[in-house]
């Protein structure tokens, strides 16, 4: 009995209820999505291999994933993926402190929130890299510069959320701190921040990936390391098995970063709505 | 002095007007005046939008007024006084859902400089006052709206007023849960011998457990009058309710406040 006559017949369910079940509990499973990666690199590899695609820069996946193997454990690769990720959580964290800083105080003084948000607001429809070169002149092509841009980057998202957290906070949570007397600062940590904290959140999640991508943007416009630099320089060397290997770190490291935030999330949220759908 | 013998709390000649300057201004309330004897109940009874919660947090210093005062205990009220405590209507709101049952009635004892141990004591001490002395580790959220409502009432009580301000807090729990809620206000009204004042728009409600009843007319507001309630103590969820004297006020509130809803209408 073939496949597409019980599905034209509609009668799939009662005819092979193992096939549905089978299929049915993959596609329900994360599995199901790493499938369809698994089969696009099976895809990049046959295509190489049989010379569906001959090229120089089109090596087998197999050949890359040596590639990094191997750049991984001389270090080579390592050193510089290290550097990049280095530079982009220096970058990232000023960014957040920044953002949650400026967030909290704008949100909660008009007079200062009057006096700095138009700054704020024109910096962040800039494109990061637009202002790259000039400010090559004033900080150097060094980490200096790239840990900068990284964290011009990671700044108005964190900012955009937590100012908007700082301004929805519910009146009633104010007025409670109010009537039992808490102070200021204990207004602050004690009520503003952890009530803050799921939009706090949300921007740093924004925020984590585009720290990624202004880390690589910079080492390929200026410096000489990181792997935005090897990128660069493993295409003008013609070696596309390198070239894709330091691609494939990259992605994984973003993933693995990616994972790691949404862990450190959730523990801190447990209380929170969001994090009680699953 | 003359605050002495001017009772323990003084609402006086108090108006608050929104807006003005350029936009149009909107008049809350006007010249209110009420005194609270020490240790009494007074409900304020008056219809939705009518300013009840404007008074009662000018009341508690949360907001100022435009004119007129609050004074307590001989002292003008211009910031929230340690010995007054504000019950919110949105307990879900007001409670803090990143904190345990147990962890946001210490919100109140942590300023204090007690000790870890002894926070916790105390925190049990008033949540067994509440009924809730098995859910000291669950969340808020964890908990139904009367259960919540009853976690803000062990954090008032933590606090130690002397004075309770409560802002329609049964008004979101279903009908029985707000005739139990009720029973355990008054219950602990009598125990730790507090002054309250409750805001509401039920009728049913502010006869049941005040002493006394002042009522409200729609914007602006104004005291229309005031009523002894003349009920016997302690009240009784059933009993009370089917006294005599419990009908007839009833019935009598109720008809003032449908005739001047009706008249309104007629008006506009």
């Amino acid at each position: 009995m073939s496949i597409a006559a019980s599905l034209t017949s509609g009668e799939l369910t009662v005819k092979s209820p193992v096939r549905r079940k089978l299929f049915g509990d993959l596609a329900r499973t994360r599995l199901s999505g790493a499938i369809l990666i698994a089969l696009l690199l099976l895809l990049w590899e046959v295509s190489a291999a049989r010379g569906w695609i001959v090229s120089d820069n089109w090596p087998r996946f197999s050949a890359v994933l040596v590639a990094a193997y191997r750049g991984l454990l001389s270090g080579e690769l390592a050193e510089i993926l290290g550097s990049t990720l280095y530079r982009m959580l220096a970058g990232y964290a000023a960014g957040c402190i920044l953002g949650v800083l400026f967030g909290l105080v704008l949100g909660s003084n008009r007079v200062l929130d009057w006096i700095i948000r138009p700054l704020i607001e024109i910096q962040r429809t800039l494109p990061s890299p637009a202002i790259i070169p000039p400010l090559i002149l004033f900080l150097g092509v060094d980490d200096t510069l790239k840990i900068f841009i990284i964290m011009l980057a990671v700044f108005p998202p964190v900012f955009v959320n937590t100012y908007g957290g700082v301004r929805g906070l519910d009146e009633t949570l104010l007025l409670t701190a109010k009537t039992f007397g808490l102070s200021r600062f204990d207004t602050l940590r004690k009520i503003v921040l952890p009530a803050t904290l799921p939009a706090m959140t949300a921007g740093m999640r924004i925020a984590l990936s585009l720290a990624l991508i202004m880390a690589v943007i910079g080492e390929m416009i200026s410096g000489a390391s990181g792997v935005g630099n090897y990128l660069m320089s493993m295409q003008y060397a013609m070696r596309a098995d390198s070239m894709y290997a330091a691609v494939i770190c990259l992605a994984a490291s973003g993933y693995i970063l990616n994972r790691v935030f949404l862990r450190l999330e959730r523990a801190a949220l447990h209380w929170h709505h969001s994090m009680q759908a699953e | 002095m003359t605050e002495a013998t001017a009772g323990y709390l003084s609402i006086r000649d108090v108006n608050k007007v929104y807006g003005g300057q350029h936009g149009e201004a909107t008049t809350a309330l006007k010249s209110i005046t009420l005194e609270v004897k020490q240790g009494e109940f007074l409900a304020i009874l008056g219809p939705s939008g009518c300013g009840k919660s404007t008074l009662l947090q000018i009341v508690a210093g949360l907001i100022n007024s435009t004119a007129g005062e609050v004074v307590l205990n001989g002292k003008a009220v211009t910031a929230p006084p340690p010995e007054m405590v504000y019950l919110f209507q949105q307990y879900s709101k007001s409670l803090l859902p990143w904190r345990t049952v147990e962890q946001n009635v210490a919100l109140v004892f942590e300023s204090r400089g007690m000790k870890k141990r002894e926070i916790e004591e105390r925190c049990g001490e008033y949540l067994g006052m509440v009924g809730l002395a098995g859910f000291r580790k669950h969340y808020p959220w964890q908990l139904s709206g009367g259960m919540q409502q009853r976690v803000a009432i062990a954090r008032a009580l933590a606090a130690q007023p002397r004075v309770l301000l409560l802002d329609e807090p049964f008004s979101a729990v279903d009908a029985l849960t707000r005739i139990e809620l009720q029973s355990l206000v008054l219950d602990l009204w009598a125990r730790q011998g507090l002054t309250i004042l409750l805001i509401t728009h039920d009728v049913d409600e502010a006869v049941f457990m005040a002493d006394r009843i002042a009522v409200l007319s729609s914007r602006p507001s104004t005291v229309e009058m005031v009523v002894d309630t003349d009920l016997p103590r302690p009240r009784d969820a059933m009993g009370t309710r089917e006294l005599p004297r419990f009908l007839q006020l009833r019935h009598e509130l109720v008809e003032h406040l449908l005739h001047r809803q009706n008249a309104g209408r007629v008006d506009a």
